[in-house]
């Protein structure tokens, strides 16, 4: 590449210059202050831009380079030959990145092409550290950034993609660093902590079996003491209604008791009534013949004829007497004295009122007296007999017969009671014996009170199997989900021993990866060391040296067998070093297309003699580079 | 007559190669098998179910389990069902429990005898007493048709783990007519001597991919004093496993798509599929894995996919590559690693290296 001509409308200090260049060397001879730097900063800034690293103005390009008191767009553009053809680079930049412009043209036709992020990169197929590094020399870029530029080495034979291998290695990092990495992240130690946290629940499995087992045992041995304690209160319970039914026993012999006394009671009144009858000793069949025959009669109203009533006309008499004189004396008392009328005739009706009055009084008061029937007087005389009684005592008889007529009643009603006691007692019969048995003396309560607990035990027994059976079926629910989580732990397991190979093959690729980039860097390595060597042999003339170089681009020193870093020489070595370096890479890296090469007062650390090796090798180094030799002293003049 | 011959229904036991939630279902449908296959005997007037060992898979099984258990065998009123025990099950929860259906019938650890007719079933639950002397201690009439139930791996199967090892030979001329087996979990019928077969039945229900092809019970009939058996798949799910040959000159859509046409026509969708992708593929031929994977789950109960793609690659399209892509490959392929281990570094280092190339 040939830079023909430069621009700068604006730029820091630099405003509306040109510069003409050609190939071999171009020296730019002016004093501090004129802008070298300034030009050789628009230069790196036309291909790469500013860079982005600085925030302070001494760091941030943008700032540094942003003309004084200006608001507006600076920038201008470079012309350069690159494969034959001549190109235009328009670059103007703002105050910030968005604002920035740039635009390649074709300058034979005008064409511009568009999409011109990383030109830089595009053209020279390394990035602006790398660039720097290896093209721009000067006093202040000591720091070199050689990692884009060992990377170059990797893909020297693939132009256009310069960072091959750094993407790769980052894609298999990446996906590593999911897998595992520091601080026990990624898939890898997360599935290991979930198979562990399983591992930890499952250890509860044989636990749970264990206290399932328990809890059935328990549950049998409680259903075995339930039976026993049934069968207890079983027996309680039987005899605890025994013992209410002794109770009930007690009662009925007390009632048992009341009715011999009953039978007893009504024994003596019927004996009672029969002393009635003249404390004659009568037969009962007898007696009872009578009673019933006697009872037939009153029934049939045979046995007695009620006598005529008597007329009441005879008490009556006097008062018609007196009511007839009473009427006489009215009716003479009518014609004679009327007075009389008035007084004797009410007495007429008095008298009569009266006498009504009276007899209905006397009627009242008067029994009439009962008559026996001939046929039943016949009977009852010939029953009396039969006990040796009189006729003449049948009145008596008929008196005593008169009181059995009210008795008979009572006698009958104790009869009936006593045919009633006498079947409650044969009912009772049956208990006789049960009130022979029974003492009655059991502790009623204390049996209830013994029946009581054992049902409470019982009862108890019986929850606390519910609450175990209960318990099994959370626990065997338990089991079931620990069975399923084993599945997940095999599920695990499984992806587990994928990540684990795809880990285990990653950092087998990423292992091979590194090795082909080590023995691409020792490919490159010979012939940077050659070149090298052969910039040291050009531009060193005082000494022969002979040096080596790492794949890491640390330059060593042989001296005397032994091998010096370059650090343990001068600065002013130090600088051919880095000056021989530098030209060596760039043999290296653009087998095609060499670049141009800034040199930015880079001897002001030499000596006379080593200042004029030095010139005279930077012009033969001239006519295989376009070098851009910025200088402010006539002594260092090319 | 009818019997059936079953064994190794690992009722409550886990459930491999499925998630957490499909093996709770999985569990639960094994046991509903179960049920059926007593709804079958009850059905088909089978006289009696051999189990041959196995039925649990440990020595505690849930309530609900045990409870179902017992409810479809005491449903199955006319059938008996004789048990022995595996090695999983030697102390089953049937020995400690009480009020047992008595159509539940056990082998004990001596020759245990259950008569139906003119039909005779022998077995033994092994135990460390009677393992040297059972095959001595097998008398049988010659003039029955005799079923012998055993629970262990006859000889030259591979030996798993410390299972009781059947010997063939000492069982011949025994007068077996056939030998009902557990342990093994896939249907095998083969030939005893002159006059007996045996049988593994296998198991079930499958359980995991280990226990592919059909699943079901082997059904023995009694017709002119001879004993005929057919295998019953019964299963209410089968595992299985297929490949997916990719040819990475045809376009990665389109032998999808190709495929699952096929797989569907060939495998009920209610069905738990493993399918192991195949194929020699190239570095630059894109396969999408989540794809696959999405497109076998929205169809089956279960999937999951195995890479096993190598890659075709030739040291010779590198030779002259002088980038860090000919550069890698050259290395990896002069690394003295199994062709596996390999391919597998060569297409991961590839892609990573590619995928910058690509964007």
């Amino acid at each position: 590449m040939v830079i023909t001509k430069i621009h700068v409308s604006s730029f820091g200090a630099l405003n509306n210059v040109d510069f003409d260049f050609k190939n071999g060397i171009n020296t730019i001879k002016e004093d501090n202050g004129f802008g070298k730097t300034t030009l050789s900063v628009f230069i790196k800034a036309m291909f790469y831009g500013f860079n982005k690293k600085g925030r302070t103005v001494k760091t941030d390009e943008r700032k540094q380079y942003t003309p004084w008191g200006s608001n507006s767009l600076f920038g201008g553009y470079i012309e350069f030959d690159f494969k034959g053809k001549n190109y235009r680079i328009e670059r103007f930049f703002g105050q910030k990145e968005s604002d920035d412009t740039i635009k390649l043209y074709d300058t034979a036709t005008m064409t511009e092409y568009k999409g011109q992020d990383n030109l830089g990169e595009r053209l020279f197929g390394i990035d602006e550290a790398g660039f720097v590094s290896t093209c721009f020399l000067s006093q202040n870029n000591y720091e070199n950034s050689y990692v884009s530029i060992i990377s170059k080495f990797e893909d020297i034979a693939k132009t256009n993609n310069a960072n091959t291998f750094i993407d790769a290695k980052n894609i298999l990092e990446n996906d590593i660093k999911d897998l595992k990495q520091r601080g026990e992240k990624g898939k890898i130690p997360n599935t290991q902590r979930e198979i562990n946290a399983i591992n930890l629940e499952l250890e509860k499995k044989q636990s749970i079996e264990q206290y399932l087992i328990t809890l059935d045992k328990k549950i049998k041995e409680n259903e075995e003491k339930i039976k026993v304690l049934d069968k207890e209160i079983e027996f309680l319970d039987g005899k605890s209604q025994v013992v209410a039914k002794t109770d009930t026993i007690k009662y009925k012999k007390e009632d048992y008791k009341k009715l011999l006394d009953d039978k007893n009671e009504m024994l003596s009144k019927k004996d009672k009534l029969y002393n009635l009858i003249n404390g004659q000793t009568i037969y009962d069949e007898e007696y009872q013949q009578y009673f019933d025959k006697h009872t037939e009669y009153l029934k049939n109203k045979d046995a007695i004829v009620k006598p005529q009533k008597q007329t009441s006309t005879g008490v009556m008499i006097p008062f018609f007497i007196f009511s007839f004189i009473s009427l006489i004396v009215s009716v003479v008392g009518l014609f004679i004295l009327p007075l009389l009328f008035y007084i004797c005739f009410p007495l007429t009706f008095a008298f009569v009122v009266f006498g009504l009055i009276f007899v209905k009084i006397y009627n009242k008061n008067k029994k009439p007296e009962q008559i026996l029937s001939n046929d039943y007087k016949n009977d009852l005389i010939e029953f009396l007999r039969k006990y040796g009684y009189s006729e003449n005592e049948l009145n008596d008889f008929l008196k005593i017969l008169n009181n059995i007529k009210d008795v008979s009643k009572d006698l009958i009603y104790i009869k009936e009671q006593l045919k009633n006691i006498e079947i409650k007692i044969k009912d009772k019969e049956n208990d006789a014996d049960i009130f022979k048995e029974i003492s009655f003396d059991v502790d009623y309560q204390s049996l209830n009170r013994e029946l009581n607990e054992k049902r409470v035990h019982c009862n108890a027994l019986r929850e606390e199997n519910a609450t175990n059976k209960n318990n099994i079926v959370h626990y065997e629910e338990q089991l079931s989900n620990l069975k399923d989580l084993e599945s997940k732990k095999d599920e695990l397991e499984e992806s587990l021993k994928e990540y684990n190979e795809r880990f285990d093959i990653l950092s087998k690729t990423v292992e091979f990866l590194d090795c082909a980039n080590e023995n691409l860097k020792v490919k490159y390595r010979k012939p940077l060391e050659d070149a090298l060597n052969k910039y040291l042999s050009l531009i060193v003339i005082e000494k022969k040296i002979s040096a080596k170089i790492d794949t890491d681009l640390n330059i060593f020193i042989e001296e005397n067998g032994v091998l010096k870093e370059a650090d343990y020489y001068s600065k002013g070595f130090q600088d051919l070093f880095r000056i021989c370096k530098s030209f060596a890479l760039c043999d290296v890296l653009f087998t095609n297309e060499k670049p141009f090469v800034v040199l930015d007062d880079v001897f002001t650390n030499l000596d006379d003699n080593k200042l004029k090796e030095a010139l005279n090798s930077v012009k033969e180094l001239s006519s295989e580079y376009q070098i851009l030799y910025f200088v402010c002293h006539e002594s260092r003049r090319v | 007559m009818k019997f059936i011959h079953t064994a190794d229904l690992h009722l409550d036991s886990k459930i491999n190669s499925l998630t957490q939630e499909k093996a709770k279902i999985r569990r639960e449908e094994i046991l509903t098998t179960f049920e059926k296959l007593c709804d079958y005997a009850e059905n088909n007037n089978v006289t009696a179910v051999i189990i041959s060992g196995d039925m649990f898979d440990s020595a505690k099984v849930t309530n609900k389990t045990f409870l179902r258990v017992i409810n479809a065998i005491k449903k199955a009123k006319d059938t008996d069902f004789l048990c022995l025990s595996g090695n999983h099950d030697e102390e089953n929860v049937f020995y400690n429990a009480e009020n047992l259906p008595i159509n539940l019938k056990f082998f004990l650890n001596e020759w245990t005898k259950f008569t139906y007719n003119n039909v005779e079933i022998h077995g033994i639950s092994f135990s460390n007493k009677n393992i040297s002397t059972y095959a001595d201690t097998l008398l049988l009439d010659k003039d029955k048709i005799n079923i012998v139930a055993l629970h262990g791996q006859i000889a030259g199967y591979n030996s798993k783990d410390d299972v009781e090892v059947i010997s063939l030979p000492k069982l011949k001329n025994k007068n077996i007519d056939y030998l009902a087996l557990g342990h093994i979990h896939s249907y095998d019928l083969g030939e005893l001597d002159i006059r007996g077969k045996y049988c593994y039945s296998g198991c079930l229900d499958a359980r995991g991919f280990d226990e592919l092809d059909k699943k079901g019970f082997v059904l023995l009939e009694d017709e002119q004093n001879k004993l005929i058996s057919t295998f019953i798949p019964f299963s209410s799910r089968e595992y299985c496993e297929l490949d997916f040959n990719i040819d990475n000159r045809k376009n990665f859509y389109d032998e999808l798509d190709a495929f699952m046409s096929d797989i569907k026509a060939k495998i009920n969708s209610k069905n738990i599929v493993k399918v192991n992708i195949k194929g020699e593929i190239t570095p630059n031929y894109n396969i999408d894995f989540d794809l696959i994977n999405s497109r076998l789950n929205d169809y089956f109960f279960y999937s999951k996919i195995k890479d096993k793609t190598t890659l075709k690659i030739s040291i010779e399209d590198y030779k002259n590559d002088k980038s860090i892509v000919g550069e890698f490959v050259r290395t990896v392929l002069s690394s003295n690693l199994e062709k596996e281990y390999l391919d597998k570094i060569l297409l991961c280092g590839l892609n990573a290296l590619n995928k910058k190339e690509m964007e």
